[in-house]
């Protein structure tokens, strides 16, 4: 942890102010500058991201629409409407089921991968960096290239899999399918991200534990299963952290390309919900509720993780 | 090391039989990343073989283009307004990039280096920032944006891309600032120097990876930004890559994949040749969370 000039209280263990009238002089002067420095960030987080949460907070009690640009009290009308909401009860369960089968295939996927690029062969960098390229590009070209890939006509997924002699299924236009093939998509996007975390996780355990169980008798599995694996656990709870807060967070531009939240309601995600009623139905209130909703989910489930995340740290 | 050289060992008794075992090892690491990397950038490469074809190449379900039509590239450029788009979105993305830099860099320094009342609280507000979903501030900001006339202008963007981003930077430079031996700001002050004079002289040139990391990774995702993009901007002419490239999907290019193919590696070219060059600070950038805790 940090130290500032004259060590921060509880922060810096015997870093302790020294004593004189010239020190409190400058330590008064310090502090002002301390102000100085955080205005222009605090400044334009209220105005940015603090305002619209409390804003928004008051929109959800009200019926707004922006283009008659009425705006009545309703109370708690957007709330009781949302909670007898079929189609909102159906796009939790989407983004429960979004979450979970990504969050599942990414743990699997990039813990395999990392363990591959950690096996110290050469050029394994490079791999890395390959790896991880899909996540700098845009959900509009993955979208869509997964799209055309996934085609149930012209595709060449489809083609290969006929020429196995596999069923062939509709991908993004199925009912039964389509949820599958955004988490695929996804899936395959953050896969390249969670490798970097999980790599750097793996280069953290110190190679003199697994030698140590080495010269004990331990074969591979024994040292993956009791050593790699729980010391992995602290970078396990932040990947599921961290993929909690994008699968919510930032599916929405593929699930938009991919499906545009069907067929029938399908692939329609809480944001993608939010979204259609506020632009598409203009129901900004009845929206400002679905969006605190999502934003109390998301922030309690992500409090209880780090709860959990700081417990096991402190071990 | 790892698996590969405990696969080997219980096999070392006899010489050859272990080096053989081991070989085998490295073989099937090796097969595993080949089938990773085909699953990681064949997409990427079909896209491009998609880009260089014509019509009836596609319709035929070719995966490798040939022979090649690279004249799909200057017909998008011409044909799509991509070029007012690539602008768009240069603008939007550095200029947020570029503001959220420099008062983050302020705002690092103040929290890790200065000492002041309530510091703490102002740091975990910031932080919570980190975890904010993003669309909590899509209507509100909607409606704040449409009372102040300033829908579909850069500002739209630019200010929500900043305040979003100053969360991550501050977090990044204030870990970077903690780091810094404060030797070095004595030293500064013995000579008379001021605050500002300290940050700026003596404690900024030496944050230069962790503005680096900052600068790329919000540039980036400035760069990708679709959700406050759809909303806020909708004439086509302002739009950023992104939206302005699924509007033409969507409408006048509908189903004329070559000339769209194009359109998209053109999008995606700049950012991953940005990723390739600054790869390293980028994933310092992503991996400081991760071991950090």
């Amino acid at each position: 942890m940090g130290v500032g000039l004259f060590g921060a209280p509880g922060l810096a263990v015997g870093e302790r102010p020294r004593s004189g009238r010239l020190l409190a002089y400058v330590r008064h002067e310090q502090a002002r500058y301390g102000y100085l420095f955080i205005l222009p960030t605090l400044g334009y987080f209220l105005i940015f991201v603090a305002f619209p949460l409390l804003f928004s907070f008051y929109l959800s009690f009200h019926d707004w629409n922006p283009l008659s640009d009425q705006r009545t009290f309703v109370g708690l009308a957007n709330y009781a409407e949302l909670l007898r909401s079929e189609s909102f009860a159906r796009s939790v369960v989407n983004t429960a089921l979004f979450t979970a089968g990504v969050i599942g295939l990414t743990l699997v996927f990039s813990l395999l991968l990392a363990l591959l690029l950690n096996q110290g062969l050469r050029g394994t960098g490079l791999f890395r960096g390959i790896f991880y390229s899909p996540v700098v590009t845009s959900f509009v070209a993955t979208g869509l290239v997964w799209l055309w890939l996934l085609d149930p006509g012209y595709g060449v997924v489809n083609y290969a899999l006929g020429l196995v002699g596999l069923p062939r299924p509709g991908w993004a236009s199925d009912l039964a399918w389509a949820l599958p093939t955004v988490i695929l998509t996804f899936a395959w996007r953050e896969v390249g991200y969670f490798t970097v975390v999980y790599l750097a996780g793996l280069q953290g355990i110190p190679e003199s534990l697994k030698e140590a169980a080495r010269i004990d008798g331990a074969n591979v599995w024994h040292v993956f299963r009791h050593i790699t694996l729980p010391l992995l656990l602290p970078t396990t709870l932040f990947v599921i952290v961290l993929g909690l807060i994008r699968a919510t967070q930032i599916s929405f531009g593929l699930i938009y390309v991919m499906t545009g939240g069907g067929p029938v309601g399908a692939t329609n995600v809480i944001v993608l919900y939010l979204y259609q009623q506020a632009f598409e139905f203009f129901r900004m209130g009845y929206a400002s509720a679905v969006a605190y909703v999502l934003f109390v989910l998301v922030f309690a489930a992500t409090l209880v993780q780090f709860r959990l995340l700081g417990r096991r740290v402190e071990l | 090391m790892s698996a590969i050289d405990a696969v080997a060992r219980p096999a070392a008794a006899g010489r050859t039989a272990g080096r053989s075992r081991r070989w085998l090892a490295e073989a099937g690491v090796w097969a595993a990343l080949g089938l990773a990397l085909i699953i990681s950038i064949g997409p990427g490469l079909y896209l491009v073989s998609l880009s260089l074809m014509d019509t009836p190449q596609i319709f035929a379900g070719r995966v490798l283009a040939w022979p090649v039509f690279p004249d799909n590239y200057p017909k998008a450029w011409v044909a799509t307004r991509i070029g007012q788009l690539y602008w768009n979105s240069i603008y939007i993305s550095t200029v947020s990039m570029l503001i959220t830099v420099a008062i983050s860099a302020l705002a690092g320094y103040g929290l890790a280096r200065i000492d002041f009342f309530g510091r703490r609280a102002i740091y975990a507000f910031i932080l919570i920032g980190l975890t904010i979903p993003l669309q909590i501030a899509l209507i509100p900001l909607f409606a704040n944006l449409k009372t102040l006339g300033l829908l579909n202008t850069p500002f739209a963007l630019i200010g929500p891309y900043t305040g979003f981003g100053l969360a991550f930077g501050t977090y990044i430079m204030k870990g970077f600032f903690e780091e810094l031996p404060k030797e070095l700001e004595e030293a500064a002050r013995i000579d008379g120097a001021s605050d500002f004079r300290i940050f700026w002289t003596v404690m900024l040139p030496l944050t230069r990876p962790a503005l680096a990391t900052i600068a790329i990774f919000l540039f980036l995702q400035n760069w990708n930004e679709f959700l406050f993009a759809l909303t806020f901007i909708t004439e086509e002419s302002r739009r950023t890559l992104p939206t302005g490239i699924y509007s033409l999907i969507s409408t006048e290019f509908y189903g004329n994949y070559p000339l769209l193919a194009a359109g998209l590696v053109l999008f995606s070219v700049p950012v991953l040749v940005l990723y390739f060059i600054f790869q390293q600070q980028f994933i310092e950038g992503l991996t400081a969370g991760a071991v950090k805790q």
